[in-house]
C-alpha cells in the first residue's frame, strides 16, 4: 500500500500541498482529480522524491520513503510518468524502454517486461528503431508509459495522461492502462479530465488549493454535486 | 601529398581522442574544463618520466596512466565539482562555477609542472622509425599514435552507443532531469563521466608524447584546440568530435605544408567561423 500522511509541500513561502491524506492499494486505480495548481504534480512529485516533503510522510508498506533519492523510489517501485512524459526523445523506443529497467529490481526481468509492454502497446513493438521525438504525442505517451511498466513498479503514477491527446487517442490510453492494472499494478493517475479518468477509476480525491477537499467512490463522484459544479459545468 | 594526408590523421586523430574526453565531461556532467589541457600535458611528463627515468614503453605507460587518469579524476570530482553540482540551482550557474574553478586547476597543474620540468621544451625518442605506408614514409612512432587514437576512440563510441552502460550515460546527456525517473543516479553518472573523461586526456598525453615535444604552459593550447573541435563537432556529441579533430588534424598539416607554417592557427580560426556561420550548433549539434 502507498500511504500519503499529512504530506506537506511548500517552495519557499508557497504551500502547493497541504497536510495531504490518501493511500492505494496494489491493482487499484485511484484519481485525483484537481485544477490547474491545486498541487497535484507536487503531490506526485513528492511520491517520487522528485521534491522535499515539508512535513508528513509517504509510506510504502508501512516504510517511509523520506530522503529516498529520485533514482532510489524507482527502484523501490514507484514509477513516475510527469508531466511532459520524460522520456529522451533523441533516443529510439527500444532504447527508451530498455532504460526504463536500469533500477536492479528490473534488469532481471526485463525481457520478459519488455514483451509484456509490447503486448499491451503493439505499436511501440512496430516502431521500436523509431526516434521518439518523430512519434505523435499519443505514441509517445505510450513510450512514457511502457518506460514506468519496464522498472516494474508496484505503483505508477501519472500526470495528467491525457493532456494534449485527442478523444480517441485519451481512451486507448486508458484502455491499455486497464491492462496495465491488470499486472497488478496499483495506478495513481492526476487528472483535470474528470469524465474518462472517472470512468476508469475505482476511486477519486478531489484536490483544491492543495487541499483533499472530498473523496468517494467514482460512482458517487460523478453523482456528486460539488464535483459536478466545479468540473463538470453542472451537466452530465 | 599521402604524407601530409598520413601526418594530419595522426594529428586529428589525437585531437579527436583528447576533445572526445572534454565533450563527454561537457556533455554529461555539464562541467566545462579549462584544466583539460593541463591534464594532458600532465600524461605528457608522466609518460616521458616513466620512459626516460624506469625504461617503461609508452604502451606499458598506458596501462599505468590511463587508469591514475580515471582516479585522479574522480578524485577531482568528487573534492572540487560535488560541492558546486550540489549547490548550482542550474546548469548555468554550474557551468560558471565550474569554468572558474578549473581555470584555477589549470593554474594548480601548471605550476606543479613548472617547479618539477622546467619551462623547456620536453622529448623522447621511441619508435622513431621510417615505416612504409602507401609509397610514403612515415615515422614508427606516428603511425603507431594514429592506430592508438583510431582504436581507442572506436572503442569509446563502441561503449557508448552498443552498450547499457553508455545508454545510461547518453541519456543522462540528453534529458538530465527525466534520468532519475528512469532509476539512474545522475551523480554517479556525472562522475563517472568525468573520470572517462580525465582518462581520455591521459591517453591523448600518452599518445601525444610520443610524437611530439612538449612544455610545461603548452596545456591552454590543447584545451583551445579541444574546446575548438567541440564546438565545431556540436557540443556533447561523441560523433562530432572525432570528425571535427579529424578535420581539424587535416586542416592544420595541410596549411602548414602548401601554405605558411605560421598560419596553422589563423586557418584553424578561419575554418572555426566559417562552419560557425553556416552551422551555429557545430557539425553534429542539436538546434
Amino acid at each position: 500500500m502507498l500511504e500519503l500522511k499529512n504530506v506537506t509541500v511548500r517552495y519557499g513561502k508557497h504551500l502547493a500541498v497541504d497536510s495531504v491524506n490518501f493511500s492505494v492499494t496494489k491493482g487499484e486505480v485511484v484519481v485525483v482529480l484537481g485544477a490547474n495548481g491545486a498541487g497535484k504534480s507536487s503531490m506526485l512529485k513528492a511520491i517520487a522524491g522528485m521534491v522535499p516533503t515539508a512535513e508528513g510522510i509517504v509510506e510504502l508498506d508501512g516504510d517511509p520513503m523520506t530522503g529516498v533519492p529520485a533514482y532510489n523510489v524507482t527502484n523501490r517501485g514507484i514509477a513516475l510518468v510527469p508531466e511532459g512524459r520524460g522520456i529522451v526523445g533523441r533516443m529510439t523506443v527500444e532504447e527508451n524502454l530498455r532504460l526504463g529497467a536500469t533500477p536492479p529490481r528490473a534488469r532481471a526481468s526485463e525481457e520478459d517486461t519488455l514483451a509484456q509492454v509490447f503486448d499491451i502497446f503493439p505499436r511501440l513493438a512496430e516502431r521500436r528503431k523509431q526516434f521518439v521525438q518523430t512519434m505523435s504525442g499519443g505514441e509517445q505517451q505510450m513510450v512514457a508509459v511502457g518506460r514506468a511498466m519496464m522498472s516494474k513498479p508496484e505503483f505508477l503514477l501519472l500526470d495528467e495522461p491525457s493532456l494534449g491527446l485527442a478523444p480517441i487517442v485519451v481512451s486507448e490510453m486508458f484502455k491499455a492502462l486497464a491492462q496495465v492494472r491488470k499486472t497488478g499494478v496499483g495506478l495513481l493517475i492526476v487528472e483535470q479530465n474528470v469524465k474518462i479518468s472517472l470512468r476508469h477509476a475505482d476511486r477519486g480525491y478531489l484536490l483544491e488549493a492543495g487541499r483533499i477537499t472530498g473523496s468517494g467512490t467514482s460512482d458517487e463522484l460523478m453523482n456528486d454535486a460539488a464535483v459536478r459544479q466545479a468540473f463538470l459545468g453542472g451537466d452530465l | 601529398m599521402l604524407e601530409h594526408v598520413v601526418n594530419g590523421l595522426v594529428l586529428g586523430g589525437t585531437y579527436a581522442l583528447v576533445a572526445m574526453g572534454l565533450t563527454i565531461q561537457y556533455g554529461i556532467a555539464r562541467i566545462m574544463n579549462l584544466g583539460f589541457g593541463d591534464m594532458i600535458i600532465a600524461a605528457c611528463f608522466a609518460t616521458y618520466v616513466l620512459f626516460t627515468t624506469f625504461a617503461i614503453n609508452p604502451l606499458v605507460a598506458l596501462l599505468i596512466l590511463v587508469p591514475a587518469g580515471y582516479v585522479v579524476s574522480d578524485l577531482i570530482y568528487r573534492i572540487l565539482m560535488k560541492p558546486l553540482v550540489a549547490r548550482a540551482p542550474d546548469e548555468g550557474a554550474l557551468e560558471v562555477d565550474s569554468i572558474l574553478v578549473t581555470f584555477g586547476l589549470l593554474f594548480v597543474i601548471q605550476g606543479v609542472l613548472l617547479a618539477l620540468f622546467g619551462g623547456g621544451y620536453a622529448s623522447y625518442s621511441f619508435l622513431n622509425t621510417p615505416v612504409n605506408v602507401l609509397g610514403t614514409v612515415v615515422a614508427g612512432n606516428r603511425l603507431l599514435a594514429l592506430v592508438l587514437s583510431l582504436a581507442i576512440g572506436g572503442a569509446m563510441v563502441v561503449i557508448l552507443f552498443r552498450t547499457r552502460w553508455g545508454m545510461v550515460l547518453r541519456a543522462v546527456a540528453l534529458a538530465p532531469k527525466s534520468a532519475p525517473l528512469f532509476g539512474i543516479d545522475t551523480d554517479r553518472a556525472a562522475r563517472t563521466a568525468f573520470a572517462i573523461g580525465g582518462a581520455m586526456a591521459a591517453t591523448g598525453g600518452v599518445v601525444l608524447s610520443m610524437f611530439q615535444t612538449f612544455t610545461a604552459t603548452a596545456g591552454v593550447v590543447f584545451t583551445m584546440k579541444a574546446l575548438i573541435v567541440v564546438i565545431l563537432g556540436g557540443k556533447g556529441s561523441v560523433p562530432g568530435a572525432i570528425v571535427a579533430g579529424l578535420l581539424l588534424g587535416l586542416v592544420e598539416t595541410f596549411v602548414a605544408a602548401y601554405v605558411d607554417p605560421g598560419l596553422t592557427l589563423a586557418a584553424v580560426y578561419a575554418v572555426f567561423l566559417v562552419l560557425l556561420l553556416v552551422r551555429p550548433n557545430g557539425l553534429f549539434g542539436k538546434a
